[in-house]
């Protein structure tokens, strides 16, 4: 039941929910944090083998799962400094127990898209373009989910100039993820991969 | 008192506590901040941690481990980019630190002695803390922005790559020469406030902190550049 409260107190509270995860010891929002990426991981998976089978599988959905994990190792650490250096009202833990809150959030996002997008797999028959199958298309929602749940978190606990910083994350995510998707799938072309 | 108030769901039975406003109370409560949030965000409290006989020693310490924790894992990543095998990467990350550890030994000196001549003498153990506790700080945000210069690297190795890795660099030499300011404007205030309210003295502060920001830089950009290039 505390563990239900604690899942629904992140998708609702976030903010409050950081604040809880900033006192506590950082294994839980590190514990959070795994959930929410494998959360999206599985989700991915999931999405892409029912929408166009499980055949490809071990290959296909590890690019845009590494993709999601290249934006977070970039981001996050870059995100914390600079509003340390910035003094974002939201302190550095709270602005992590933020994104680990987010990523949990992105997580049961792109859990609740799967059966939209087998759906529409199976309607359009195999002709959706490439970049709109859950493979590319999963990781990036649940980044942008990622990036707007730490952005209330920011503008909860900051004034009206620190929301930029917010905005800043809602860019930087995906720019990351797009680069390293589109790097990956160029790599594959060329290579024959 | 500040209250922090997040959207709440109108569909959702919330406790009488969970929909009071966050006090700041609780948010100071929930995290308190260490020496290397101090360190990027309110080197005042630096100030009053350097002039505590208790708890300099500890203070000097941790700036130590951070250094060499930070420079460590950003020679790491950072040699990831162009590095030509791994036997070379380990060297770089053995020796990134302890080459910016002599760096900031080989400046204090100067640094002493450029005090002496602009009329700030700093005793030689204050020289040693600030200086660790800006390059404290430097090495802190370039650990935190090396994965964005060594992802930038792999995305295009003439122009975004090094200029992001230039500009990082540039970012991190800003905050530890502001760290220094701060710190020795903070330093003097709280050691002889009468003093350093003199507008005189702030000048002479102000150019020593930018004397002592180059003589610190040279020496830790010779060393970066001879371990990571």
């Amino acid at each position: 039941m505390n563990r239900l409260r604690l899942l629904t107190g992140i998708l609702d509270a976030p903010a409050r929910s950081a604040l809880t995860l900033a006192a506590r010891s950082p294994s839980h929002t590190l514990f959070v944090g795994l959930a929410g990426l494998g959360a999206v991981a599985l989700a991915t998976v999931a999405g892409q083998g029912l929408a166009h089978g499980f055949g490809g599988i071990a290959s296909t959905p590890m690019w845009s799962i590494r993709g999601v994990a290249l934006a977070l190792a970039v981001v996050c650490p870059a995100a914390v400094a600079l509003s340390m250096q910035l003094r974002i009202g939201a302190r550095p833990r709270i602005l992590v127990g933020g994104l680990v809150a987010g990523l949990l959030t992105g997580g049961l996002v792109v859990a609740s898209l799967v059966p939209m997008m087998t759906f529409m797999a199976l309607i359009a028959d195999d002709v959706l373009p490439i970049w709109l199958s859950p493979a590319v298309l999963f990781p990036l929602i649940a980044l942008e989910a990622t990036a707007l749940v730490a952005m209330r978190v920011v503008r909860t606990f900051s004034n009206g100039a620190d929301a930029l910083f917010g905005y800043a994350l809602v860019v930087a995510f995906p720019a990351v993820y797009c680069a390293s998707v589109y790097a990956s799938v160029i790599q594959a072309l060329t290579c024959g991969g | 008192m500040r209250e922090y108030t997040e959207p709440l769901s109108p569909f959702v039975h919330w406790t009488p506590a969970e929909r009071t406003p966050i006090t700041k109370r609780q948010v100071a409560e929930a995290e308190r901040p260490g020496l290397f949030v101090h360190l990027l965000r309110n080197p005042r409290a630096v100030v009053h941690l350097l002039l505590d006989r208790q708890r300099v020693q500890r203070t000097v310490f941790f700036s130590i481990v951070s250094i060499l924790l930070s420079s460590a894992f950003s020679g790491f990543v950072m040699s990831l980019a162009w590095a030509d095998g791994m036997r070379d990467v380990w060297i770089t990350t053995l020796l990134l630190p302890a080459g910016i550890l002599s760096a900031i030994a080989s400046a204090m000196g100067p640094i002493y002695a450029a005090g002496i001549l602009y009329a700030v003498r700093l005793p030689l153990a204050r020289v040693a803390c600030v200086l660790l506790a800006a390059v404290a700080a430097g090495s802190i945000f370039l650990a935190a922005l090396s994965p964005l210069a060594l992802f930038m690297w792999s995305q295009d190795r003439i122009w975004i790559g090094p200029l992001t890795v230039v500009g990082v660099f540039v970012l991190v030499a800003g905050t530890s020469g502001g760290v220094i300011r701060r710190l020795l404007l903070e330093l003097a205030a709280a050691m002889n406030p009468e003093l350093a309210k003199d507008k005189d003295t702030v000048r002479r502060l102000r150019a020593f902190s930018r004397v002592a920001f180059l003589l610190l830089s040279l020496p830790i950009a010779a060393g970066a550049w001879g371990y990571l290039a």
